[in-house]
């Protein structure tokens, strides 16, 4: 079980530390800290070090490092991790380094819930969010005059209820219901253009305001096309295998409910391509980059936020382009060329060429860039799934109800 | 005001500018600053909250930053009483920082902490006893056991929750208290609220784990456990609140291996309860069901071992694919073979939807449970998930990657319609480049061989050189391994070989070299190769040896070998050992091929024997033999020349097939401290009437259960269920699940509407049963099933009432009120409110039992209560007849007797007003009527002291007046003389110590007979050992029947008196009574 919790800084400064057994000095850190001094970007989630057992994460520019002493499923402390952070940005809407560092006491305070002796308690937000109080301005200043604190002093009745993700007495004076489904890309097109493995990574995502207890149904026009799937753990299970309908008591707020997977088996649509030639060898020292991107199987929808990355070659030197859309910045330490197109409007293709420099004397021969697609399609989910209708029961008022659907990419990698 | 503007100076003395904003707070985080903590201390002492709370914000800041805030403590720990939750919640968590380092001032909280334990609200009675728990100072054993054990008699669940976490805390911190807390886990279990049976049994798994080393010790003790334990569970499953099952899990995850003789009873139960316990304790009860199922179940793989074809052996067959998938699907449709137990059945089919789960953890729990005991035919649903955990955080990843890298091993049929799914993407961290690497490597068929290669060739290419080697190794495993490949790989390596790249070409070298020494055709290519970078000088070290192996061991024949000899001999002194070593090698084979390179290798020879490496030296000498020597030179061919097995390799992850997949040690490939490998499965099945006996009673909310996704239920679970039930066909299995099906599901109603519920729950099951089964087995399993309910019920019965009745003599009031609980427990009555159902609580078993027994010594002479003088003629004396009254054990009988000193007799003489105290109670005697002159009456009456030495004072009113009289009793009739084994007296003893015991040195006494002599007359104990150097004796007292002990130790010069009791003034006075009695 989790003996302590380090939170480190992308520096390697230990900022805070919290120990629910006895005290585990901070120098048990230092196993970590050389990983990640070693490979920046690729610390092993689990390290061995002689007495203890390192298992981390890292978010938003901070790691969080569990120290365990025994034996312990690692993707338990993994996950609970990942639950923290996932708190951390419920109360404070982020979770970087100076947010944590100016709320340590409500962090600390949370930590002391979520984990007893080892063992979670409470991770379900709604609980945590009785007990504790979220920070706002509003309350800061109520605090500071009515001398009240953002603890709770009694039990939250979620605790004790069958239905622990949601608290009893919720009341909207706008009751309202949204999904956003939201499909991402995930492909590898290789230097000809064909498609190495496509797939579709897509999840439903709810912001639920709705008063009492309500019980909601949702169903899909064609819910076959799900190749796999996992769900928050209001959604009935049963219901779903029987007759492929999600039921479920939905948390109050923002939740995930449920997150599919439509694997290489079925046909993906590739709704962009990019035409490129990089030529480093034949031109010496100054070769020629050309790159087009062009939609393709869109249904009509508009490509937006389209931008590139590419890593290009330690060899690479510097880039000196032309976009006739869009901007181009390159770094030449990361050696990543960023170009941000916006959005696609045909007939006009968005193009850059233009003349790359490379170091003199380099290997050029064993270079291969790639290209990270970044792109968004509003109002169209890929995949062709819809939603054909949402059901309430157990509450009397009739709520806004609206879908919505996004496709995105994902990892969406060209190889040039 | 003052204080902040002085330390706003220091700030500026001092120069700290890491956070140099307005914000003190802040400020104060990161200042390492002595002097500061001079005005927090004065916030801190001053009145007002806010301040307090400020400071304590720093504070933390300051514990959170891991700086050192221990010299605060005498000013934070007399902030435990603020009023203000937020200071003290913050507080608290100071405490339970630095309590350990500051003893002494950290016992100042205690009472704080009791008297919270107090507390109308229970989040702070709740979080005192966390904190205190919490803090480990071994001092405070004795009041935190205390804390425990009424905060385990809580009103509120939440408390008793706490209660259990807090019982292993305390175990850790002393060990010795195994045997008190076990009791109170015991009693924890016989809770009716579900929140806090599960981790009551939490406690019980972490504070009895090590007790399996003890187990023939203590075999009684566990005994004792198990019982409630497997009554928990049941009462677990009716409960309301799943989310408390999840502690329940975790606490079985800590039993563990040899504790799983206690989940047959509820082995179903837990099953069906998979979905609804929350995802934690999902967690904890796979890992749990995982062993069990391990244990007692046999490998369903074994049986069908015969048209098993999955574990195939990776690289041999050509038509591999088309084979393995077609009767794995054949095999699919009928998957509810015969040949699995129908309990495991149940088993994967309650944990199958949970692959479903949104939590890793959960899903990984699942592989885990499928791959070690489930079918082969029930895999690729597992596998699904895995490559769906693939889009989690990298982390995650990771951990998944590594468990599918082993899981390939030996079932890559199951991986690879997901081949795909492991490309590398540039984007991906080196570690993670490298599983997907090892996986496709694992995958690759002669099928798919082609799309990798294909794969592996832009991988070689890529600017990370970490993964570009790799990515060659990758491709001399695969040449390896799949034999229509061999040629296309070594082709792609020779052309490595002329890269610009070192790194790659080293890589390549030492592949070729593994691939040739393969016995490649292309040996010859490959040598022509390495012959000419040899020449050119461009290779490094490693990849120069290697060359030079190459050439030695598959171009010795070659005219080209030679050349390639005479270049590195010029140059000899400045190879590397290895080269050298491996150039003195090449040098004999020439030698034997080409005799004409004779004088070369005789040169190199020459060179190698004063070279400076000791290696170099010794392998000269040895090998120079065999150029000069004739006769070893016409042994050289069979020397050196000999035919080589083919090398093979293995994935790096096979030997990590010892370990349990998805466990820490799996995933860093070596044993964890605490990892418990799982057992090997057994031939047959074991334990299927074990299963079978039901479980007590259950009383399940069931439109709660029905509504949330009653777990694993698929339609066919339920009786009243659609047809589905038609798809398991064996008759056998379904059978047998149906009918516990309906005892599970009917008995919860009937017990609803009937006390009666026994003989007709049994009876509908074994109705249900008839009629749907078939098989001779069945009947069986049906018979066993209400069998031994009853049995079990009658067994179960009568040691709770025993044990109550025991019980009930060494609990306190408060004690016996609760106790109430276990007496109803026994009944067979149901509380419609309450979501568990009351089952049999265990108390301890037989003999090891506290037993009154009569006093040692009662003395006859009487003390003076009333004197003649004083009253009128009427005298009383009081002496102590060390027996139980009859109106209430309670009360002490103690005589009176009454004298009339008078001429005339004295009429009506009885006990008149009395002023007793709180709890105090008297039973007076008959009033008598006269009492003739010089006559003496005894009378008895009955004394409830309340374990005071308080005198009760009571008026004696008679013909001649009112007299006053006061009975103060000596401390040691204050007690009831008992027995126990010298086990249980040394285990009470240690319940006992620091602020309970009290300790005297007495004056020597030498006989033992004295002594006991002795204390007899001062305390009414009864002897545990009379001889020897500890003489122990027991007794308790008579209103709270709190065991008193007392131990004498003869020592050189004097005797050590020792009394024991939770009531601390019973302690020293009785030590010093006994103390004086010696001194007499």
């Amino acid at each position: 079980m989790i003996h302590s919790l380090f939170i480190i800084n992308s520096a390697g400064d230990v900022f805070l530390e919290k120990h629910w057994r006895s005290v585990i000095p901070r120098s048990v850190c230092d196993y970590y800290l050389e990983a990640q001094r070693a490979s920046p970007n690729d610390v092993p989630p689990v390290l061995a070090a002689p007495h203890h057992y390192l298992i981390s994460i890292q978010r938003g520019g901070v790691a969080l490092v569990a120290v365990c002493k025994q034996e312990v499923a690692p993707l338990f402390v993994i996950e609970f991790l990942h639950r923290v952070v996932d708190t951390f940005q419920d109360y404070f809407s982020d979770c970087t380094e100076t947010i944590i560092k100016e709320n340590y006491v409500v962090v600390y305070e949370l930590l002391d819930e979520m984990l007893d002796n080892g063992f979670p308690l409470a991770t379900e937000s709604n609980i945590l969010k009785e007990l504790i109080k979220p920070p706002n301005i509003l309350r800061t200043i109520a605090n500071t005059v009515t001398g009240k604190s953002n603890v709770s002093s009694t039990l939250p009745s979620g605790q004790l209820s069958n239905v622990p993700w949601r608290r009893s007495g919720v009341k909207y004076a706008n009751n309202e219901a949204y999904f956003d489904v939201v499909e991402e890309v995930d492909a590898i097109i290789d230097k000809s253009g064909a498609t190495v493995s496509a797939e579709i990574q897509g999840y439903i995502d709810c912001c639920i305001k709705l008063s009492g207890m309500p019980d909601l149904t949702l169903t899909f026009v064609n819910p076959r096309l799900f190749d796999d799937v996992s769900f928050h753990p209001c959604v009935r299970f049963k219901r779903w295998e029987s007759e492929r309908i999600l039921s479920f008591i939905p948390p109050d707020g923002n939740f995930r409910l449920m997150s599919y997977h439509i694997g290489s088996a079925s046909v993906v649509a590739i709704p962009l391509y990019v035409r490129h030639s990089l030529a480093l060898r034949g031109a010496g020292e100054q070769a020629r980059l050309d790159l087009t991107v062009g939609p393709k199987q869109t249904m009509g929808r508009t490509l937006e936020n389209v931008s590139l990355e590419i890593c290009m070659p330690k060899c690479v030197l510097n880039c000196s382009l032309t976009a006739n859309q869009g901007k181009y910045s390159y770094d030449p330490v990361s050696k990543v060329l960023l170009w941000d197109i916006g959005k696609i409007e045909l007939p006009k293709l968005p193009n850059i060429r233009g003349s790359v420099s490379v170091a003199s004397g380099a290997d050029t021969s064993g270079a291969n860039p790639s290209v990270n697609v970044h792109f968004t399609i509003p109002q169209m989910a890929v995949s062709g799934l819809r939603v054909s209708r949402l059901d309430m029961y157990g509450a009397k008022y009739k709520p806004f109800k609206g879908v919505k659907y996004i496709t995105k990419a994902g990892k969406f990698h060209v190889r040039m | 005001m003052s204080g902040v503007s002085s330390y706003n100076n220091d700030k500026v003395v001092t120069g700290e500018v890491e956070y140099p904003a307005g914000d003190p707070a802040s400020g104060a985080f990161f200042q390492p600053d002595y002097k500061k903590n001079e005005d927090l201390k004065m916030m801190l002492d001053g009145s007002k909250d806010s301040l307090k709370l400020e400071a304590m914000k720093r504070i933390i800041g300051m514990i959170a930053k891991g700086r050192d805030a221990s010299d605060l403590f005498p000013a934070v720990v007399k902030n435990v009483v603020s009023k203000n939750i937020e200071v003290k919640k913050l507080v608290y968590v100071y405490l339970v920082r630095y309590a350990e380092e500051q003893q002494d001032l950290a016992l100042l909280s205690i009472s704080t902490f009791q008297r919270a334990l107090k507390d109308p609200n229970q989040l702070i009675r709740a979080s005192a006893l966390r904190v205190l728990s919490s803090i480990r100072v071994s001092m405070i054993v004795p009041i935190v056991m205390l804390a425990i054990r009424d905060s385990a008699a809580d009103m509120s669940p939440y408390v008793r929750k706490t209660a259990a976490h807090a019982i292993p805390k305390l175990y850790s911190l002393d060990p010795e208290q195994k045997e008190e807390l076990v009791s109170i886990i015991d009693r924890l279990l016989a809770d009716k609220a579900p929140l806090v049976v599960g981790s009551a049994a939490m406690a019980f798994s972490e504070v009895c784990t090590e007790r399996m080393t003890l187990i023939h010790k203590s075999f009684r003790c566990v005994s004792v456990v198990v019982r409630p334990l497997v009554s928990v569970v049941d009462r677990l499953l009716a409960d309301k609140a799943p989310l408390v099952v999840g502690s329940a899990a975790m606490a079985f995850s800590e039993v563990c291996t040899e504790r799983m003789t206690l989940i047959h009873k509820s082995f179903r139960k837990l099953c069906l309860l998979l979905a609804d316990v929350d995802e934690w304790g999902q967690l904890a009860l796979l890992n749990v069901l995982t062993v069990y199922a391990k244990t007692y179940f046999p490998d369903p793989n074994e049986a069908q071992s015969s048209s098993s074809e999955s574990d195939k052996p990776f690289y041999d067959s050509d038509s591999d694919t088309p084979r393995d998938g077609a009767p794995r699907r054949r095999r699919k449709s009928s998957s509810d073979a015969p040949g699995l137990d129908a309990d495991h059945r149940l088993l994967l089919r309650a944990a199958k939807p949970l692959l479903q789960s949104r939590n890793a953890g959960v899903v990984m729990a699942v592989a885990q449970l499928f791959y070690h005991c489930g079918p082969n035919a029930e895999l690729p649903p597992v596998a699904k998930a895995l490559i769906r955990l693939l889009r989690a955080p990298l982390e995650v990843q990771s951990v998944v990657l590594n468990t599918i890298a082993s899981l390939t091993v030996n079932k890559r049929a199951l991986f690879e319609p997901f081949l795909k799914s492991f490309f590398v993407r540039t984007s991906d961290p080196t570690h993670i480049k490298l599983l997907k690497l090892e996986i496709l490597t694992n995958l690759a068929t002669q099928a798919s061989a082609p799309t990798v290669l294909r794969e592996l060739q832009t991988y070689v290419t890529s600017n990370d050189k970490q993964f570009a080697a790799a990515t060659i190794q990758a491709i001399g495993r695969l040449a390896l391994s799949i034999g229509s490949e061999t040629e296309t790989c070594l082709n792609g390596l020779l052309q490595l070989l002329s890269s610009k790249d070192e790194c790659i070409v080293c890589e390549a070298v030492v592949v070729v070299k593994r691939v040739v020494g393969g016995g490649a055709a292309s040996a010859r290519a490959a040598v022509a190769r390495a012959s000419k970078l040899l020449r050119s000088d461009r290779l490094a070290g490693n990849a120069r040896a290697a060359a030079v192996w190459l050439v030695a061991e598959h171009g010795a024949k070659l005219p080209r070998a030679a050349a390639v000899l005479a270049h590195m001999a010029a140059s000899f002194p400045e190879q590397d050992e290895l080269v050298k070593l491996q150039l003195l090698t090449l040098a004999i084979k020439l030698s034997i091929t080409q005799p004409d390179t004779l004088p070369l290798g005789q040169y190199i020879v020459q060179l190698a024997r004063y070279d400076t490496s000791y290696d170099v030296r010794d392998r000269a000498r040895m090998l120079g033999r065999f150029l000069t020597d004739e006769k070893m030179r016409a042994r050289g061919a069979t020397v050196f020349l000999e035919q080589k097995p083919a090398a093979t390799t293995d994935s790096s992850f096979k030997d990590r097939q010892q370990y349990t997949v998805g466990t820490l040690s799996h995933y860093i490939g070596a044993a964890a401290g605490g990892y418990r490998p799982l057992p090997a499965s057994p031939a047959t099945a074991i334990g299927a009437e074990l299963r079978a006996q039901p479980t007590p009673a259950v009383t399940s909310p069931q439109e709660d259960k029905k509504f949330y996704s009653r777990p694993n239920s698929s339609g066919s679970r339920s009786s009243s269920g659609s047809g589905s039930s038609s798809e398991e066909s064996s008759s056998e299995e379904s059978s047998d699940e149906e009918a516990s099906d309906d005892e599970e599901e009917k008995k919860p109603e009937k017990k609803k509407e009937t006390n009666n519920i026994k003989s007709t729950t049994t009876s509908s099951a074994s109705d249900s049963e008839s009629d749907s089964s078939d098989s001779e087995e069945s009947y069986e399993s049906s018979d066993n099933s209400d069998d031994p309910k009853s049995k079990g019920d009658k067994t179960d019965s009568k040691p709770t009432t025993t044990t109550t009745t025991t019980k009930k003599n060494e609990k306190s009031n408060l004690e016996l009120l609760l106790e109430l609980d276990s007496v109803a427990s026994s009944l067979p009555t149901m509380t419609p409110t309450c979501g568990g159902l009351l089952s049999p609580s265990a108390g301890p078993a037989g003999d090891d039992t506290i037993k009154p027994v009569p006093a040692m010594y009662t003395s006859g002479e009487g003390v003076p209560l009333l004197s003649r003088v004083s009253c009128g003629g009427l005298s009383a004396t009081v002496h102590w007849t060390r027996k139980p009254h009859l109106y209430g054990d309670n009360m002490l009988v103690v005589g009176l007797n009454f004298t009339n000193h008078n001429s005339a007799p004295l009429q009506h003489l009885r006990v008149g007003n009395r002023s007793l105290g709180a709890s105090r109670m008297m039973h007076e005697f008959l009033p008598i009527s006269t009492l003739e002159p010089g006559a003496t009456i005894p009378v008895t009456i009955g004394l409830d002291f309340a374990d005071s030495i308080q005198p009760i004072e009571f008026v004696i009113a008679c013909s001649l007046g009112e007299f006053t009289a006061s009975i103060k009793p000596p401390v040691g009739e204050l007690m009831q003389a008992v027995t126990m084994t010298q086990e249980r007296w040394d285990k009470e003893q240690k319940k006992l110590r620091g602020m309970n015991e009290c300790e005297k040195k007495a004056s020597k006494m030498d006989e033992e007979q004295a002594i006991c002599q002795r204390v007899y007359e001062t305390a009414n104990v009864a002897p545990i050992t009379a001889t020897g150097e500890l003489l122990r004796f027991a007794g308790r007292l008579m209103s709270s029947k709190e065991l008193v002990l007392l131990s004498v130790k003869i020592e050189e010069d004097s005797t050590l008196v020792r009394a024991n009791c939770s009531n601390m003034a019973i302690a020293s006075l009785l030590a010093n009574q006994i103390a004086q009695a010696f001194a007499r």
